[in-house]
């Protein structure tokens, strides 16, 4: 099964995770379909 | 940046491993859009972890694209980060893996720069510009690199 982005939708559970992770973040502005 | 983009396995993969993915809805006013000051959609900021922006992509872009983005968005990060060795296996990565890409001459521009900034070594930068003259001679980088041939 092809491996699906999972969005964080919340910037405080965003900024959180990259916290923990040590990773940065990709912010996508999208529009809802 | 659409369904067909972010549905592409290795632009999964790459994004999933290597950052958080944080989606903000455009059509609602929030803090984020202003913030930001995006204007216009699809916009992708690559930021630190504490939300600091470091790059951006406004447009469309196709997966083989994307993915080079994705790994500039990498190298800048961590340029900007201070992680000089990181940022230059990063852009040693896109210099080497897609030199047909028109982001490759930044590339090669940056790596001189990181591998520069962490080895105190100015020869690197003397590299990049042979680089830039040997595969890119119609390079904007080129020009930008240019004071670097005086330093001697």
């Amino acid at each position: 099964m092809p491996e699906e982005i999972r969005w964080l939708t919340d910037e405080a559970a965003a900024l959180g995770e990259a916290s923990l992770s040590a990773r940065p973040l990709l912010v996508d502005f999208a529009r809802k379909r | 940046m659409g369904t067909v983009t972010y549905s592409s396995e290795q632009v999964a993969r790459y994004i999933s491993g290597n950052f958080v993915p944080w989606r903000v809805d455009y059509d609602t006013e929030s803090v984020q859009l202003r913030r930001y000051n995006v204007f216009w959609t699809p916009t992708v900021i690559f930021a630190d972890g504490k939300g600091n922006e470091r790059a951006r992509i406004t447009g469309y872009l196709p997966p083989d694209t994307f993915i080079i983005y994705l790994l500039m968005g990498s190298a800048r990060v961590a340029l900007a980060g201070h992680n000089y060795s990181e940022a230059a296996e990063l852009f040693d990565e896109v210099a080497r893996e897609f030199p047909g890409s028109a982001l490759a001459p930044e590339a090669v521009y940056f790596r001189g720069i990181a591998r520069q900034k962490a080895t105190a070594d100015d020869g690197h930068l003397d590299d990049a510009v042979a680089d830039l003259e040997r595969l890119y001679p119609e390079s904007e980088w080129l020009i930008r690199a240019g004071p670097w041939k005086d330093e001697d």
